[in-house]
């Protein structure tokens, strides 16, 4: 008797109050710690989408992809012409960037934001480092040039 | 040990390592000996597809008088179509080489690439061939790059496309050994240097030598620390670093110049004359005497208009004739080249015997060019160079001489013939030389 009590107790408490549960759905940003896990090399139209809307945040237009690409398969040295497109693309006007001034007061702030930026990952300290140093010594560097240093290297053609 | 026996076996030992044979990639002992005929070759793909009718035979009149000898007139409808030209720069070309009158392209489909890969390969293809692919055997540019010695580098050989479609991918081919690290430069001038492709890479950002330094040094270091799987130098040929940064100064120069409106009508025509076969040959001979490679080959298409009107092909004949005249003279006075280049001139397919239903405004039929018709096999083809190596002011008339002859001819001419590791089906064109 004791033991169908317990059992009806439990069962009426089980199905008297349901917790409503409230489903959240959002992005956060999720920043990969070490370059090694881009593993995937961008194709050249991705690369050229990618590196457009790192610089305006915006897509590129039809317009212009298709004369991008129409250089692109003009020229046999396709590192060549990438970089081509790179150094043409960050004298746009329009695109995103920080002041020169910004850059010099201070650098970790202009580091960290250009990573996640570009490479979608925090800088690491010895990253943090080096970038803060070359901006120090180095007045006449722009934040374009940094963009480019980024935009130019291995991991930026992966993800 | 002494001093005096330190130095002694020094020297000893480095007189011995200079000594020594020296076993090369290809497997041989020392370098090719190299027999050349001269530095340069330009090979000129007069293409589009162009019937020795209104070529070599002059049905039509003279239609390339900067390439053959003779005053013909022209036919009445087809003069009153055409553009007026001054006469070429230099006498008709066949006085400085071999004309052969009775050329072939004698298997696989007659169509434009199959023209230019055989051309291009020296072996013919088939129906098998496909237009997005690469060439599946070596192309004359890898041929010269792997087997030349010592090794050539990329600004040595240069492709100079009429377009930036298709034609493209004939710089290098898919063979096993070969490949981009052995593949031409290659330029589509036409499409690059145009105002679109100004606004899109006429203005880059430039640095100085010393932030240049800096950048360099930063991606350095990020490609150091960066440990990701594959390349993205897989896709294409590449230059080391030095020979980039040349050609990216020759492209500002282009870009400057075009902007400056230099590139409008360089050649002093009248307005409108200029078309993209003779634009194609003005940035080919930019290349040239920029970088005065040892290997380039720029192709013509403007005859390929015949399809649909064959009076616009008579006229575009005369222009790339004049074009091609240009470009004789071009590398006669660029020094390095002069006297020292052979110039092969020749079209990668003909046309068919007998017209479409497609009439110009002469009432005149478009021609096509079709795989089971004879006259498309037949071409004309030019040798060119200096006197002592080029026979001067001949014609062969008798059948003699294919497009698979073109590679072997030229790697005979440029001394690698001998260290080819493929066997090659054509001939060297002995008729042409001393």
């Amino acid at each position: 008797m004791k033991t169908l009590l317990s059992t009806f107790i439990l069962l009426l408490l089980l199905s008297s109050c349901k917790k409503e549960i409230e489903n959240v759905y959002a992005i956060d940003p999720v920043y990969v710690s070490q370059s090694g896990q881009k593993n995937n090399l961008k194709s050249d139209l991705q690369f050229v989408s990618i590196a457009y809307s790192d610089l305006f945040g915006q897509q590129i237009s039809v317009q212009e992809l298709n004369a991008l690409l129409a250089g692109y398969n003009s020229v046999g040295d396709k590192a060549l012409v990438i970089d081509l497109i790179i150094r043409n693309l960050l004298v746009k006007p329009g695109i995103i960037k920080s002041t020169q001034q910004d850059m010099q007061n201070d650098p970790d702030a202009f580091i960290d934001a250009t990573f996640e930026r570009f490479f979608v990952r925090e800088a690491n300290e010895m990253e943090r480092w080096y970038f803060g140093n070359s901006i120090k010594a180095n007045s006449q560097l722009l934040p374009e040039d940094i963009y480019y240093a980024l935009m130019s290297a291995e991991e930026y053609r992966h993800y | 040990m002494k001093r005096r026996d330190f130095i002694r076996n020094t020297a000893l030992t480095a007189a011995g390592v200079l000594g020594m044979p020296y076993i090369l990639p290809t497997g041989r002992l020392f370098a090719a000996s190299g027999a050349r005929m001269v530095n340069h070759v330009v090979f000129c793909l007069f293409a589009g597809g162009i019937r020795n009718l209104e070529s070599v035979q002059k049905a039509e009149g003279n239609l390339m008088r900067g390439l053959l000898n003779g005053n013909e007139s022209i036919t009445p409808d087809i003069a009153n179509s055409i553009a007026n030209l001054p006469a070429p720069v230099n006498a008709a070309l066949q006085g400085s080489g071999t004309l052969f009158k009775q050329f072939r392209y004698l298997n696989g489909p007659s169509g434009h690439y199959n023209g230019h890969t055989t051309a291009l390969t020296g072996r013919y293809t088939d129906n098998s061939l496909s237009l997005l692919e690469r060439p599946p055997f070596p192309t004359l540019f890898e041929l010269y790059r792997k087997h030349s010695t010592p090794d050539k580098s990329a600004l040595n050989a240069w492709w100079i496309s009429h377009t930036n479609e298709l034609y493209p991918i004939l710089n290098y081919s898919t063979y096993p050994g070969y490949g981009p690290l052995y593949g031409a430069n290659q330029l589509s001038p036409t499409s690059f240097f145009s105002g679109p492709g100004y606004q899109a890479f006429g203005n880059p950002l430039q640095h100085n030598a010393a932030t240049q330094l800096e950048l360099e040094k930063m991606k350095t270091f990020l490609n150091g620390g960066f440990k990701g799987s594959g390349s993205a130098s897989g896709s294409g040929i590449s230059n080391p670093a030095e020979d980039q940064v040349k050609i990216m100064a020759f492209m500002d120069k282009m870009f400057q110049e075009l902007a400056a409106g230099q590139h409008t009508n360089p050649w002093g025509l009248a307005p409108g004359v200029m078309n993209g076969d003779m634009r194609n040959v003005f940035y080919a001979e930019k290349v040239m005497q920029e970088f005065k490679p040892e290997l380039m080959v720029v192709n013509m298409f403007g005859v390929d208009v015949c399809h649909n009107n064959f009076t616009n092909y008579c006229d575009n004949l005369r222009r790339a004739d004049w074009a091609v005249n240009h470009l004789w003279n071009t590398i006669q006075n660029t020094p390095g080249m002069a006297n020292d280049t052979v110039l092969i001139i020749a079209p990668e397919i003909g046309r068919n015997g007998t017209a479409n239903s497609i009439k110009d405004q002469n009432g005149r039929g478009g021609l096509d060019h079709t795989t089971d018709d004879a006259m498309s096999r037949e071409l004309f083809g030019m040798v060119l160079g200096p006197s002592g190596v080029v026979q001067q002011n001949k014609v062969v008339n008798t059948v003699y001489g294919e497009s698979i002859d073109i590679v072997p001819t030229i790697a005979k001419v440029l001394g690698f013939d001998t260290e080819l590791e493929v066997t090659l089906p054509g001939q060297f064109l002995q008729e042409a030389f001393v």
